[in-house]
């Protein structure tokens, strides 16, 4: 397990904990995130069950578990938070797990005993030390209720699965994106897949590029800084997006051409 | 003394052998909970014969007194069945969520033993001993469910040797019945029949109940 701080100015830091090289292969690498203020903590995306152990040790080196006041999840995946019940049995009994309200009763599958709270589709603030985090409206990018999250003191947006990448494990472009055009292809695949409200991506890719953000920190994958943030919002509005939906019509004219055949 | 159930949820190589138990557990339960799974339908099949021996015994008059005491025994061993059929069924329940309560929280336990050993942060110990004593509790419950299907299997065994011996009670009193004793002797052969398949259900279950508890005990001797 990588560990980045890859922003620090006094008692405000961001870690990266991930690209662990360590993780059982059929698990995808994912990104967990602290942002630390004032000696208290955020946890945004704390992962998956199986990784929990790796991430804990990583984290415990730079935060005390009993500082994290808050658990943000982007979305309701399970490489997202499936670890959620273990994070609860060592952190604060006082900490809240924010998460979009469409998701709270799924979440709640993961565990039942978290004292979850509900954000609206507006989205919200989360305090922190005396950073204040602004939970970003992203919905459809990929999931129905989802969420960036915004640091503007820092000029920090953790975006979740928009901006992610599956990069190889020796990947030389990790933890910051060096090429940003050879790095499309590690981006392209799940782009092009999971998303498909281009609507979604239009509105999203304008309210980014008026937030004036420096630097991208994705779910998975490498983080953009930069020239290379106005860059990716360039190629993902380019992009087509929604792979899979021709599937649809692909599948009726096959069906139609087989039941013709049969009667 | 220190508790070997506790003892078995502890350290990695213990926590594994317990889970391994206690899944090998919750599979015999099932087995001998599918052995009587035709027990509410052998107990209504045994209702209905002895209401018609005993309408039988009433057209024989007094002559039919002992079958119809002999019937309303068979009712007695019938009300016995449904009660222990309703009481596996909720037992079955327990042991399902008792079970699946227990791999799940050692599901939990090895991701926070790993956690320990690649951190030291009292909060991830007490975590850990928390899961441990969940376990232990999960297990026992298990444990507890498994030796309450063994009572209930006991008793099944109890009403088949009784049912047997009304069997060869009614086929006696056929010998006194002149007209109607062959129709009391088919009576004693069905009862007979009937003994016999819950005899079959009983050794079955007993088989896998009697692993059951060669699992729980190990479990509770502390792997």
């Amino acid at each position: 397990m990588r560990t980045l701080t890859f922003h620090e100015n006094g008692e405000h830091r961001w870690h990266l904990f991930g690209h662990d090289a360590d993780r059982p292969a059929n698990v995808i690498d994912t990104n967990q995130y602290v942002v630390e203020s004032e000696g208290r903590a955020a946890l945004i995306d704390p992962g998956g069950l199986e990784i929990f152990p790796q991430v804990l040790a990583a984290l415990s080196e730079h935060v005390a578990v009993e500082a994290v006041d808050h658990i943000v999840l982007s979305h309701q995946d399970p490489d997202v938070g499936s670890s959620l019940p273990l994070w609860r049995e060592v952190c604060n009994p006082d900490m809240t797990v924010h998460v979009a309200d469409v998701w709270t009763s799924f979440v709640s599958h993961f565990d039942n005993d978290a004292r979850l709270t509900a954000l609206p589709d507006s989205g919200g603030t989360v305090t922190v030390g005396s950073l204040a985090l602004e939970l970003v409206p992203a919905h459809f990018l990929h999931a129905p209720g989802n969420f960036c999250v915004l640091d503007a003191r820092a000029g920090v947006l953790f975006t979740g699965d928009i901006a992610a990448s599956v990069i190889p494990d020796d990947y030389d472009g990790f933890p910051w994106v060096r090429d940003f055009a050879a790095h499309t292809r590690f981006m392209e695949a799940w782009h092009r897949r999971a998303m498909g409200a281009e609507r979604a991506r239009d509105a999203w890719i304008a309210l980014v590029r008026s937030l004036g953000v420096k630097i991208i920190a994705p779910q998975k994958g490498s983080l953009l800084a930069g020239e290379n943030v106005d860059r990716f919002l360039d190629w993902f509005g380019r992009l087509e997006i929604g792979k899979g939906i021709d599937a649809i019509a692909e599948w009726q004219r096959a069906y139609q051409g087989r039941t013709a055949r049969t009667g | 003394m220190r508790d070997e159930v506790e003892h078995a949820a502890e350290g990695s190589a213990g926590r594994e052998k317990a889970r391994h138990g206690v899944a090998g557990l919750i599979n015999r339960c099932i087995r001998a909970y599918r052995s009587f799974a035709a027990l509410e339908d052998l107990a209504e099949d045994l209702r209905i014969l002895s209401l018609n021996a005993e309408l039988l015994a009433g057209r024989t008059g007094d002559g039919g007194r002992a079958i119809r005491v002999l019937t309303q025994y068979t009712r007695e061993l019938v009300t016995h069945l449904k009660q222990v059929y309703d009481a596996l069924d909720a037992l079955e329940s327990q042991t399902f969520a008792a079970g699946a309560a227990s791999l799940k929280e050692f599901h939990r336990l090895r991701l926070l033993e790993r956690s320990a050993g690649l951190s030291s942060s009292p909060a991830v110990r007490a975590a850990r001993e928390r899961a441990s004593a969940r376990a232990v509790a999960n297990v026992r419950a298990v444990v507890a469910a498994a030796s309450a299907l063994t009572e209930h299997t006991r008793t099944v065994t109890t009403i088949t040797t009784q049912s047997k011996t009304i069997a060869v009670n009614i086929a006696i009193e056929a010998t006194w019945h002149g007209g109607y004793g062959q129709h009391f002797a088919s009576v004693a052969e069905t009862m007979r029949t009937y003994a016999r398949r819950l005899e079959d259900m009983s050794t079955d279950a007993r088989g896998w109940v009697g692993e059951a508890m060669t699992l729980g005990a190990a479990l509770s001797r502390a792997a």
